[in-house]
């Protein structure tokens, strides 16, 4: 193991600095029972979606917009990213800050790709008559597909600002669970995408 | 006490479970997007592989199985089951 200890590393990190503390312990566990909310508001309005999403009252279908390409690659983008918060919560618990601040870089940098493609998705759809008053299906499908976005908005700022913090304080035992947390919540945010792209995409698909 | 220092066989198993989420994703679209499986099959499929997947990020992503996760494990089954029914009962309301 390297023995050297650069500037802004502590020798002393435990293995898991982010469970280290019970500040640290108290953190996760309040994120993951908010990510149990989470997943009951993020129901709702699957649940609503599928109640609602026949009625297209003339204007356009999921089945006529959706292109499943576009799906796949945001799918890819969201999924990559998932993989690069691990990779970022492991340099980490290594006591590697330079490689967490890269892997956190080309964590937001998927973020935005997906963020910019959602983007295009939406004014495409606006243009072909899908609009939020539309239809109950267009009011459903922005409201779920858009709250997951506005999800993916609200982690890459979050994250971006844990990067700047992260610039002045470095890693350490009140740092850590904080890219911890923001990490479990990015993986959050995939595992929603993941019934979206299936619920909504393609299932919407075929009917 | 010493850093974390990831072993190969971690390492190996973000990789692999990686690959099978790629993979996963790809059986989906390509159980939709074929003309060969009919879509009374598909759309089971489809979310039988989504609810595999996420049981993989939860899992390995999410260190949800390791030791020390047995509030965390509650929290978000709680959380899971309420999900569920809330699903179950607005698809009904679609029916009457």
């Amino acid at each position: 193991m390297q023995t050297g200890i650069k500037a802004n590393q502590s020798a002393s990190l435990p293995e898991h600095p982010e469970r280290a503390t019970l500040e640290g312990k108290n953190k996760v566990l309040g994120v993951w029972f908010f990510l149990g909310g989470e997943t009951v508001l993020f129901a709702s309005f699957f649940g609503t979606f599928l109640a609602l999403r026949d009625g297209t009252a003339n204007g356009p279908s999921g089945a006529e917009l959706f292109s499943l390409p576009l799906v796949f690659i945001m799918t890819m983008l969201l999924l990559t990213s998932s993989l690069t918060s691990v990779l970022a919560v492991w340099a980490m618990q290594s006591n590697e800050y330079r490689k967490m601040q890269r892997w956190l870089t080309l964590t937001v940098l998927l973020g935005f790709g997906f963020l910019a493609f959602e983007i295009f998705e939406f004014v495409e759809y606006a243009h072909q008559g899908l609009r939020f008053s539309t239809s109950a299906f267009s009011s459903a499908f922005y409201t779920l597909v858009g709250c997951h976005g506005a999800h993916v908005t609200f982690g890459l700022i979050w994250i971006i600002l844990l990067q700047l913090q992260g610039m002045k304080k470095g890693i350490n035992l009140t740092t850590a669970p904080k890219y911890y947390v923001a990490s479990l919540y990015w993986h959050f945010i995939d595992v929603v995408w993941v019934f979206i792209f299936t619920v909504v995409y393609l299932m919407g698909k075929v009917g | 006490m010493p850093r974390r220092k990831i072993s190969r066989r971690e390492f190996r198993q973000l990789l692999v479970s990686f690959a099978l989420m790629i993979a996963l994703t790809v059986l989906a679209f390509y159980a939709i997007s074929s003309e060969n499986i009919d879509n009374s099959f598909a759309i089971p499929f489809v979310v039988v592989l989504a609810i595999l997947q996420v049981a993989v990020q939860l899992i390995i992503f999410m260190h949800l199985k390791e030791d020390g996760h047995g509030y965390e494990r509650i929290f978000i089954s709680a959380g899971v089951l309420i999900a569920t029914v809330t699903v179950a009962i607005l698809i009904h309301t679609r029916m009457l």
